[in-house]
């Protein structure tokens, strides 16, 4: 029965987000082929913070958290919503997507491998989701850092101040403590949702929408490529290769850190914001504005992954001018870091230690010998070599952008570990890498792509434009 | 140009696009768009749907095309390869000219050293100020086995571990060969191009630098260096149980923590063999090969990938059965009874049921910071305060009245029962009320 309720309570977030990006789509006509997978997945991000809002207004009006006040609220503005879209004349299609799903357009071997495929990520995700379901929270920072702040607002109902542990010394009014009390609440208000639906605390379920994380980025990732271009197949291949990263798998079945959420939320805004300079589209920019928003709001240093997207972004709006630019921009702030460096070894300004003591030896061996990432590295490094020229084409060069910002983050993370301690959450490089690894899968099967010759045009106003049939290649 | 890999064209193009990628690799961007932004042709095969155009009759279809069989046959190939090259660079063989021949435990003596028998090993501890030593009378011929295992554990990080062996070719001499210690336990020694690895090999010995340690033995193995035992060897790292600990959440290993081969190097090194194979043959034969050079990377990446990611599942499917074992079936308080910090919860239960239902102002004292940790989230929702990093009692000023402590299995705080005080190890000292007392554990209130 716990179970039960917990799987109710985490559609809510869900539906609620779908039925946000199913109403902005109505309001212009965008590509049809991989809109639902990517909608679903984006969905859920959307939803988490659109829900985790609602219960953040709801504790400062002073209503006490329920299923009444977040569950029924939720559910009425998702069903809004989705009446207003199923309404419009660009609806989604949902059905052709299911077509797909079970008849793909393709033959031979290449459909025998779109089933192996699938049912590969399925059985990953079946026992991914036995692990969570079964296991109480374990991970260290699970349960001593983001899910302490999830059982005092269940059990408060409300949202309580977590301070420090001078201030919980010398406090006169009750304030709650844990070992990191600045991280923000997002996270533990859906965790504080799942146990308010379920009505008791229940460690195993408030580690569920972990599980969703990780099945929204698979989603993310297919439907992104997909609505690139790339044949199902194609988009599966790179779904699968997400599904299948050990450490994502980890980050799962030992639930509670903030840093796989961080990962779908960072590739889903990158990608998304990317495509929404170019489309102008709601339904882009929603999504990407939220997931971008959603960076800082699950992690106090995931403003950090704002940044890396930036320069990315800023191709997109720029233009094509402006990518060279750009990318000598971050070339230069890397050779700025190596210059730091190498003239003051042990700089350090206020509390921030710019100490460089590299871990380059560490840093190789869990990339690229250990279990962690499989052959991301391989994979990377080849796709440089084999599509160098396409990585700077007009609608891959933000993202390549993007994927070069992160490098260097991580590499000022491995150069000088102190940062970690001061800006980056006591972020291990592995888990840094996690935020960057999905999104850089996504761009080495963007890459694969053949590159588009025009420039896309700005999506009309659906109101301008002649109904459109819903597609059957929408999966 | 027209790129066949060109999205939902593969219903319609002359090759079937089951590896739809780009072939054309470093060329210049298509001239045919693969739009983003706008919708492609309707192709699905939905029983819904209209059937797709037939293909154009205009043009013969071409010579079958061997991309993906070429490219699968070439990693296996590839993978031979490896396995040979490996091999070879080892000094083996590819069969073995004896059968491995383990030393057990019973057979040992130790010279040097305080040493006993109990449970299958030796236990043996090295002397203050001089090395341990544990040997064992041997009879095989050096070059048929060429690799000594030591089967042992508790080394120190530090130790210097040494093999020592002598042979009827130098009867006088004890040579001796270092050893390389990884998580506790030394790795095995291939002697194949080692001079003094001749003869009948007459005696083996494992000295051990590290006074004061105590280290269990449990057999030497003797082993050929073939084909089959390399690969029996590696695939045993490879396979070796990975389950979940407290470090699972930031690194996982792959196997054996401590391992001769990481899987993903052959396999890398696989994937680019195979890669120039299939690419040297598509520049022979182009007609055979149309999509280029990237689907061929792609096959080869998603083979080696498929490989690595066929033990990550193995491993998951083990730790999901011992994850289901302990705690399939079961609520949430037998979860957490059956947790690895049970007897905590269960005593954190027990103090829970003495403090009022309101969130109260909790300190708790553990030496390790783990416990400190686990008991202030099962005290949850009361307001608990712990010191992450060190174990340190209460500071004066920073409890007062109302206030509970927690100790558990803490030494250094006293309580005084007849004058109702409880004394930390700082000097601290506030009046207070014991609550709960149970086997180094007790639940203060201060009054």
């Amino acid at each position: 029965m716990t179970l039960v309720l917990a799987a109710i309570a985490l559609t809510v977030p869900l539906l609620l987000g779908v039925a946000v990006l199913a109403w902005c789509r109505t309001r212009t006509t965008v590509d049809d082929a991989g809109i639902v997978p990517w909608t679903i997945g984006a969905g859920f991000v959307v939803g988490v913070l659109a829900l985790t809002t609602l219960m953040r207004l709801e504790a400062v009006v002073g209503i006490p958290f329920g299923w009444l006040s977040i569950g029924v609220a939720s559910l009425v503005i998702a069903a809004a919503l989705a009446w207003h879209a199923h309404r419009a004349p660009s609806r989604m299609p949902w059905s052709s997507a299911a077509c797909t799903l079970v008849a793909p357009p393709m033959r031979g071997g290449a459909r025998l491998a779109w089933f192996a495929l699938l049912a590969w990520i399925a059985i990953r995700a079946a026992m991914l989701l036995v692990e969570v379901a079964s296991r109480p929270l374990y991970a260290w920072d699970a349960w001593s850092v983001w899910a302490t702040k999830a059982k005092a607002y269940f059990a408060m109902r409300t949202i309580v101040p977590f301070v420090d542990l001078a201030t919980w010394s010398a406090s006169t009014t009750p304030a709650w403590y844990d070992a990191q009390p600045m991280q923000p609440a997002t996270l533990p208000l859906l965790q504080a949702w799942i146990a308010s639906a379920i009505g008791a605390w229940d460690d195993a379920s408030v580690a569920l929408p972990w599980w969703l994380f990780f099945v929204a980025l698979v989603l993310v990732v297919y439907g992104e490529v997909r609505r690139r271009g790339a044949p199902p197949l194609h988009a599966l291949v790179a779904a699968w290769l997400v599904a299948t990263l050990p450490l994502l798998g980890v980050q799962v079945a030992l639930a509670g850190y903030a840093d796989l959420p961080l990962a779908a939320a960072f590739a889903l805004g990158s990608l998304a914001g990317v495509r929404a300079i170019r489309t102008r589209s709601p339904v882009d920019i929603v999504a990407a504005v939220a997931a971008l928003a959603s960076c800082a709001l699950y992690k106090s240093s995931g403003y950090a992954w704002i940044v890396v997207a930036l320069p990315g972004l800023a191709a997109a709006a720029l233009g094509r001018p402006w990518h060279r630019r750009l990318a000598v921009l971050v070339l230069v702030v890397a050779i700025a870091i190596a210059g730091i460096a190498a003239r003051f070894p042990n700089l350090v300004v206020g509390r921030v230690s710019f100490a460089y003591v590299p871990v380059w030896d560490n840093f190789l061996t869990e990339t690229a010998l250990l279990a962690n990432w499989h052959l991301v590295a391989l994979g990377v490094v080849g796709t440089l070599a084999l599509r160098y020229r396409r990585i700077a084409d007009a609608d891959m060069a933000p993202l390549t952008l993007i994927l070069f910002a992160g490098a260097v983050w991580i590499a000022t993370l491995a150069a000088f570990p102190s940062l970690r301690l001061w800006g980056a959450d006591f972020l291990g490089l592995n888990r840094a890498m996690l935020v960057w690894v999905p999104f850089a899968i996504a761009w080495m099967a963007i890459a694969m792509l053949a590159a588009p010759v025009e420039a896309a045009q700005p999506a009309a106003p659906i109101e301008e434009a002649a109904p459109a049939e819903p597609s059957p290649e929408a999966a | 140009m027209t790129d066949p890999n060109l999205p939902l064209r593969d219903t319609t193009a002359d090759v079937p696009a089951d590896i739809p990628v780009d072939a054309s690799a470093g060329d210049p961007p298509s001239d045919t768009p693969a739009q983003a932004a706008d919708p492609p042709e309707p192709v699905a095969e939905g029983p819904a749907e209209p059937a797709p155009p037939p293909p154009p009759l205009a043009t013969p279809p071409g010579p079958r095309d061997l991309t993906v069989v070429a490219t699968v046959v070439a990693f296996v190939l590839a993978c031979a390869l490896v396995v040979t090259g490996y091999v070879a660079i080892n000094g083996g063989v590819l069969r073995a000219a004896a059968s491995p021949v383990t030393y057990d435990a019973a057979r040992m003596n130790v010279p040097r050293g305080l040493g006993r028998l109990e449970g299958g090993a030796v236990t043996a501890q090295a002397p203050p100020n001089d090395v341990l030593i544990v040997a064992v009378p041997t009879d095989f011929r050096a070059r048929d086995l060429a690799t000594i295992a030591w089967e042992v554990s508790g080394l120190p990080a530090d130790a210097d571990v040494r093999l020592l062996f002598n042979s009827d070719y130098t009867p006088r001499r004890v040579h001796n060969r270092p050893l390389t210690i990884e998580d506790g336990k030394v790795r095995p020694i291939a002697l194949a191009d080692d001079r003094d690895w001749l003869g009948r090999i007459t005696g083996l010995a494992l000295a051990v630098r590290s006074p004061g340690a105590t280290i269990r033995v449990r057999n030497v193995v003797a082993k050929p260096l073939s084909l089959g035992q390399l690969l029996g060897d590696r695939s045993r790292e490879w396979f070796q149980e990975e389950r979940w600990t407290g470090t699972s959440i930031s690194s996982v290993t792959g196997g054996a923590s401590a391992q001769n081969l990481p899987l993903p190097i052959p396999l890398m090194i696989a994937a680019i063999v195979a890669l120039a194979l299939t690419a040297l043959l598509a520049r022979l034969v182009r007609s055979r090969f149309r999509r280029g050079i990237v689907p061929i990377a792609v096959i080869a990446f998603a083979l080696a990938w498929a490989l690595l990611d066929l033990r990550w599942t193995a491993n998951l499917g083990r730790q999901v059965a011992v994850t289901l074992d302990r705690y399939g079936g079961k609520d949430t308080t037998e979860r957490a009874l059956a947790a690895e910090d049970g007897e905590l919860a269960a005593f954190v239960d027990k103090a829970k049921a003495l403090l009022p239902p309101d969130p109260q102002r909790v300190l708790v004292l553990a030496q390790a910071h783990y416990f400190r940790g686990r008991a202030s989230w099962h005290l949850l929702p009361h307001r608990v305060a712990w010191e992450p990093v060190r174990d340190v009692a209460p500071e004066p000023g920073m409890l007062r009245a109302g206030d509970y402590v927690l100790v558990w299995r803490r030494p250094g705080a006293q309580f005084d029962a007849m004058n109702g005080r409880v004394r930390f190890d700082n000097g601290v000292e506030l009046p207070a009320k014991a609550l709960l007392v149970d086997r180094g554990s007790a639940l203060f209130e201060i009054r």
